[in-house]
């Protein structure tokens, strides 16, 4: 369960240390610390960064518990008490690592400082969670197979209407990628609420908002590597399909478009003021070409999440360095648009979903 | 007419298939093969679902060249169908009979036929694999196909379905309708009229009977 949970969030913390430990510096790290004791606005700031990484851990460990290949597992229903509840807080301390480890320091900062109540609140945040975090296991374990209230909802959602071709994929989020898409969402909302404060107190150039619109849409990569893996293996049956490639990747564009329905609302909700109607338009155009280029290079051939997030890393420095240099957004989304169709057209019908093994990669 | 060329498939660096040339005339034909042997892997670069070197033509439609007017006309139905799980099947019947042109008499008379009505509107997760089965050869009915290529199409099923999958495949053979069926288990030969049996052995096809 550790494992796994590991080595299906690389790319996830290829993001996150390389910013922790790449990014910040160690002096900088140390400062927050000491802000953190100091300030307790400060400490619920990262209290909430670190509940959100809690959600994270605790749904992977719930959705891994409820896949048919794990329900051995449920034995462990009728292991002794003492020998379960240690389970689920090694699972639970181990998947909570990071977390740990920052806290750790904040609570030894603390003690030298003489912070006893920071330390406290550190102390009692990490009893609180683990508790969480073990009640919900031994409830899952005890009732296995209960739906939460949304599921149960989109049951009688389904039985009642026909789902439009569009929705397949946002059912899908609802379903099994909730928590990713909030983060995500959670993520770009709050880099385009930061720029839009930046803009209106120093009065910033535009190409910095775009850079902004850029990475908000480059943050839904791992959303975009879920649709393209539901549209390939869920639903692979509609490659049989007589559509066109046009009506195809229409339909694609139509759904990612919805999927970025948050980015573009935020960005017109803070930015209708500042920009014209037409610099909006191409805001939204921009967001929605870089996902339909992440979506349509998945096409070329088969790779895993972590190094998609890594090739897309690098593409954060081309546009970085595209938008630095005053090229026109226009042109950027045609280029974009156009590269996405293109690639689109050239190997729709020649992929194959294909992970090589290990031995085959060396 | 299904004609052949120089088809080979390859998983990783692996051939899995290798098929000089080969045609499948109208009728119903029995693929028959080991677990492993590359049966499933055949129908679905012949669904167009997997790439593949060479070329297949349905009379002069290529998978490659014509796409869609190919698609139109070849259906395929999986061996061990597996959908998302919150999708009903109406949702897919609906999604796949629209892109296929199935009417909605098409569509009801199908349901009727397989005996869905009772799970029609409730999502695949909760289905067995029996119901799974029952839908994917819903599904490959569907539209106006001259081909359609069933995989396993009588694994998990229950003898009444079974009678009336044997009905149903009579009923669109003679409306000039070509099958192509995968089955590890004996066909009932007096239920249907088989016109030839291919094997899939050592990474090839040959005719048998």
């Amino acid at each position: 369960m550790v494992t796994e949970f590991y080595r299906k969030n690389t790319g996830f913390f290829f993001v996150l240390f390389g910013f922790g430990l790449g990014v910040l510096r160690n002096v900088e790290h140390y400062y927050i610390i000491i802000a953190a004791i100091h300030s307790y606005s400060l400490l619920g700031g990262l209290a909430l960064l670190w509940t959100l990484y809690l959600i994270k851990t605790i749904s992977f460990t719930l959705q891994a518990l409820s896949e048919k290949q794990n329900q051995f597992l449920y034995q462990f229903f009728l292991y002794p008490f003492r020998f379960k509840i240690a389970g689920f807080v090694l699972v639970h301390l181990l998947q909570f690592l990071p977390v740990l480890v920052y806290i750790g320091a904040i609570i030894g900062l603390g003690m030298l400082h003489q912070r006893w109540l920071s330390v406290g609140i550190c102390l009692l945040y990490l009893l609180l969670t683990g508790l969480v975090a073990v009640r919900r296991y031994a409830r899952q374990l005890t009732y296995p197979g209960r739906e939460s209230r949304l599921l149960a909802w989109l049951a009688v959602l389904s039985y009642r209407l026909k789902k439009p071709q569009v929705s397949l994929f946002l059912f899908k989020v609802l379903h099994d990628h909730k928590l990713l898409f909030l983060l995500t969402k959670i993520l770009s909302g709050l880099l385009l609420f930061l720029v839009a404060r930046l803009y209106e107190m120093g009065g910033y150039d535009n190409r910095l908002v775009m850079f902004a619109l850029t990475l908000a849409g480059l943050a839904n990569v791992v959303l975009v590597y879920y649709f393209h893996y539901f549209e390939n293996v869920d639903l692979s049956l509609q490659k049989n399909l007589p559509l066109r490639l046009r009506q195809r990747f229409l339909r694609h564009m139509l759904t990612l478009s919805c999927l970025l329905l948050p980015e573009m609302f935020l960005f017109g909700q803070y930015f209708h003021a500042h920009f014209h109607i037409l610099r909006l338009l191409e805001g939204f155009l921009l967001v929605l070409s870089i996902s339909l280029l992440i979506y349509s290079y998945l096409f070329i051939q088969s790779i895993k999440v972590e190094i998609l997030v890594r090739r897309v890393f690098l593409l954060m420095l081309l546009y970085f360095f595209l938008i630095l240099f005053g090229l026109p957004i226009g042109a950027l989304v045609l280029l974009n648009g156009g590269l996405a169709y293109f690639i689109y057209l050239r190997f729709y019908y020649s992929f194959e979903l294909y992970i090589p093994s290990q031995d085959e990669e060396e | 007419m299904i004609s052949i060329h120089q088809f080979k498939k390859y998983y990783g660096n692996t051939l899995v298939l290798d098929i000089p040339s080969l045609t499948f005339p109208s009728g119903i034909h029995w693929i028959k093969g080991k677990n492993g042997s590359g049966k499933t892997t055949f129908f679905k670069a012949l669904a167009g679902l997997l790439p593949f070197s060479g070329e297949v033509k349905l009379h002069d439609l290529s998978v490659k060249k014509e796409a869609v007017a190919y698609r139109r006309q070849v259906s395929y139905g999986e061996a061990e169908p597996l959908y998302p799980e919150f999708l009903t099947a109406r949702d897919l019947i609906h999604f796949v009979g629209k892109a296929k042109k199935a009417s909605s008499q098409q569509m009801e008379e199908l349901v009727d036929r397989l005996d869905m009505h009772t799970f029609y509107r409730h999502p695949c997760g909760t289905y067995s694999s029996g119901m799974l089965k029952k839908l994917s050869l819903v599904l490959a009915f569907l539209g106006s196909p001259s081909v359609i290529m069933l995989d396993e199409p009588l694994i998990t099923i229950d003898d009444q379905a079974v009678g009336m999958m044997y009905d149903t495949i009579r009923h669109y053979h003679q409306q000039g309708v070509t099958f192509l069926l995968s089955s590890h288990q004996d066909f009932d030969f007096s239920a249907l009229p088989l016109h030839t049996t291919f094997l899939v052995h050592q990474q090839t096809i040959s005719q048998t009977s």
